[in-house]
């Protein structure tokens, strides 16, 4: 077996033990990559259409949302409210999550933008950074832009 | 209901829905003539067709199939845009800083009109986006060289022929504007962001001086009530002359 097919072995099994928390009922937050396209000429401008795919690890459940600590926040010189999601497992055959192909999807004067539904209401997130720094996971570093809704 | 019936600058009471029925947005004609024409002119000097500069210095680099402006927004660079928006670099961005001065008029600004004034302040900022270390040499001198001087000299010139087939767009009939100065320029990485990701590009700042004038027509009178009292340093004498018009019934 190549060393392509181990990773993406690997994946398949971190991929699967993502989920066993929220089978215990400990994954509450739900996370959505949103996408927004107007009608006019500007971005802002007309009537927003918004596209809305949740990320989830496998079998479809929601990742893991951290609050970042006041120390994670220092040394990442991030906002208060911060949060990082994740593990999520970069693409294998038959799972993983693609965030590359939401991006290419995106064209000139559409936005994206993260909305995290937390039992405390719906919030707003901007995407700080990618941390690809492991082969089996990835995690979002998210500020945040407001709160939506109480 | 409405009762402010006066134009300022660009700026006409009443605010009718119409004026925004399509663009959903809150309008600044101003804003948009002056970013549209930027647009135009930055594109039209540095070139757009082989063998022009732009053309010629862009060749190998990251911006080798990217026009002098591929993008536009009218707003200030600011980090949520910058992240959240999908930017096509090189792009402008222009828009007013939100700070200004009603009569604040410096000199040689007046220019003989009557009425209020406001002037304010405004930036244009041209980012190239994340450039490596040999393509901002390349681009350097036009960001901190060219592009501040054809700012001065396009809205000083209040026109470009590459926008609106060289009319200008300022006066009668058009976009009141009273006068506009561009003023200063900062050329520099633009720090993104907590993280300082470096975009290459450079902001000019400049200002303008926008008129009030009365509408001729429009609202009708409804009426009014004044008190007119006199005073000093002591207090004020109150009541001294009171004026009631009469309001129109209703019904």
């Amino acid at each position: 077996m190549g060393a392509i097919e181990n990773r993406n072995r690997y994946r398949a099994i971190a991929d699967k033990a993502r989920k066993i928390p929220y089978d215990h009922g400990l994954r509450n937050d739900r996370v959505y990559l949103i996408g927004g396209s107007w009608t006019g000429l500007y971005t802002g401008e007309g009537v927003e259409t918004q596209t809305s795919t949740e990320l989830t690890v496998y079998g479809g459940v929601p990742p893991k949302v951290r609050q970042l600590n006041s120390e994670q926040l220092a040394l990442g010189n991030l906002p208060l409210g911060s949060l990082k999601v994740g593990p999520i497992t970069p693409p294998y055959p038959g799972g993983g999550f693609d965030l590359t192909a939401l991006g290419a999807a995106l064209t000139t004067g559409q936005t994206f933008e993260i909305k995290v539904v937390r039992q405390s209401g719906e919030f707003t997130y901007v995407l700080d950074s990618i941390e690809q720094d492991h082969a089996l996971h990835y995690m979002l570093v998210l500020k945040p832009l407001g709160k939506t809704s109480a | 209901m409405p009762s402010i019936n006066q134009t300022f600058g660009s700026t006409s009471f009443p605010l009718i829905g119409a004026d925004v029925a399509v663009t959903k947005s809150f309008a600044d004609p101003l804003r948009d003539t002056l970013l549209a024409m930027i647009v135009a002119a930055t594109n039209a000097e540095f070139g757009t067709e082989d063998g022009s500069q732009w053309f010629i210095v862009r060749e190998g680099t990251s911006l080798a199939t990217k026009l002098p402006v591929n993008d536009s927004f009218p707003s200030l660079p600011t980090e949520p845009i910058l992240k959240s928006r999908v930017n096509d670099f090189p792009i402008i961005f222009l828009d007013r800083l939100g700070s200004g001065a009603f009569e604040g008029l410096e000199e040689g600004e007046s220019d003989g009109m009557e009425g209020d004034s406001d002037a304010c302040e405004w930036a244009v900022t041209w980012c190239l986006g994340p450039l490596r270390v040999g393509e901002a040499h390349k681009f350097n001198a036009a960001i901190k060289m060219i592009f501040p001087r054809l700012v001065r000299l396009t809205f000083e010139d209040r026109c470009h022929p590459a926008y609106n087939d060289g009319a200008i767009p300022f006066g009668p009939g058009g976009i009141p504007l009273g006068s506009i100065t561009v003023r200063e320029y900062d050329a520099a990485e633009i720090p993104v962001g907590e993280d300082k990701q470096l975009y290459y590009g450079v902001s000019v700042q400049f200002r303008t001086v926008e008129h009030s004038e009365d509408n001729s027509t429009g609202i009708p009178f409804l009426g009014a009530n004044h008190s007119i009292r006199v005073g000093g340093r002591e207090g004020v004498v109150s009541g001294i002359l009171d004026l009631n018009t009469d309001f129109p019934r209703k019904g």
